[in-house]
């Protein structure tokens, strides 16, 4: 199994050094700010070392760079590609074994790990993102579900406007239209 | 030759390794020893229909379907 190193995206996770919850964005365009910092970060980096041999890729993730759910969904993702197999090597780390489906030669391989690599710093930012917006989108939900009498429906428009139009008329009688033109 | 595969508990669900053994038990012979922290699946005796493919798509399999119970153990969508 031979080794090779790409410039990749190995080094810190988004989320490393930020306390739980003080430095939460406050609105989405905030949030989506913090993803961008992270992918610059990610992006600012180690080289990337994977092995590859006949149709398989292996590379070993640091579990407190990459963590365990956005790994989770990228295999998910790669479940219908190829076959992949996780191992815990030792405490803190991940193994991700790629196997092809079919014959594939080097540079398929290469390509293929460049792809995992690329998905897990996606699900990696989809994550940090999730995080960030976390209280937003439970407010709204909170909002959805338990809405007082102030929220304005369909029906309290409607019913807004008719007495916008009563208030108009001189007696306060509603008057089909079709008789107010004649 | 029969084939052993270490599914770490902190990777996959106990319960989805056992669902695959089930799952796959007519294709193979499985034996499956669980441990604190870890399952142990040994393979063998395979159909020779799916010698090349019965290994691999068993821990595809296992790994599925961990993924989808630990998301749905924490109240997540899938993706």
């Amino acid at each position: 199994m031979s080794k090779k190193t790409a410039t990749a995206e190995s080094v810190r996770g988004p989320l490393d050094g930020q306390p739980e919850t003080e430095n939460r964005p406050a609105s989405v365009e905030e949030a989506t700010e913090t993803g961008a910092m992270a992918a610059a970060e990610l992006a600012d980096s180690e080289e990337f070392t994977y092995a590859i041999a006949d149709r398989t890729v292996a590379l070993v993730l640091d579990e407190s760079i990459y963590k365990k759910d956005a790994v989770f969904g990228t295999a998910y993702l790669f479940i219908e590609k190829c076959y992949v197999y996780l191992t815990a090597p030792s405490e803190g780390q991940i193994g991700v074994r790629l196997r092809t489906r079919g014959d594939a030669d080097e540079a398929a391989l290469e390509e293929m790990a460049g792809e995992f690599i690329n998905e897990l710093l996606n699900q990696m930012i989809r994550h940090s993102v999730g995080e960030s917006t976390m209280r937003i989108r439970e407010y709204y939900m909170a909002r959805a579900f338990f809405a007082t009498d102030t929220q304005t429906t369909i029906d309290d428009l409607l019913a807004e406007l008719d007495d916008e139009e009563l208030e108009e008329a001189p007696l306060e009688i509603a008057v089909p239209w079709e008789d107010n033109d004649a | 030759m029969p084939e052993s595969l270490v599914f770490s508990h902190s990777l996959y669900a106990a319960a989805e390794v056992k669902s695959a053994v089930d799952a796959f038990g007519h294709l193979a012979q499985f034996s499956l020893e669980e441990s604190e922290g870890e399952s142990v699946v040994t393979i063998s005796e395979i159909q020779d229909d799916y010698a090349e493919i019965l290994v691999d798509s068993f821990a595809n399999y296992a790994l599925e379907a961990s993924i989808v119970a630990t998301r749905k153990e924490v109240g997540g969508e899938l993706l």
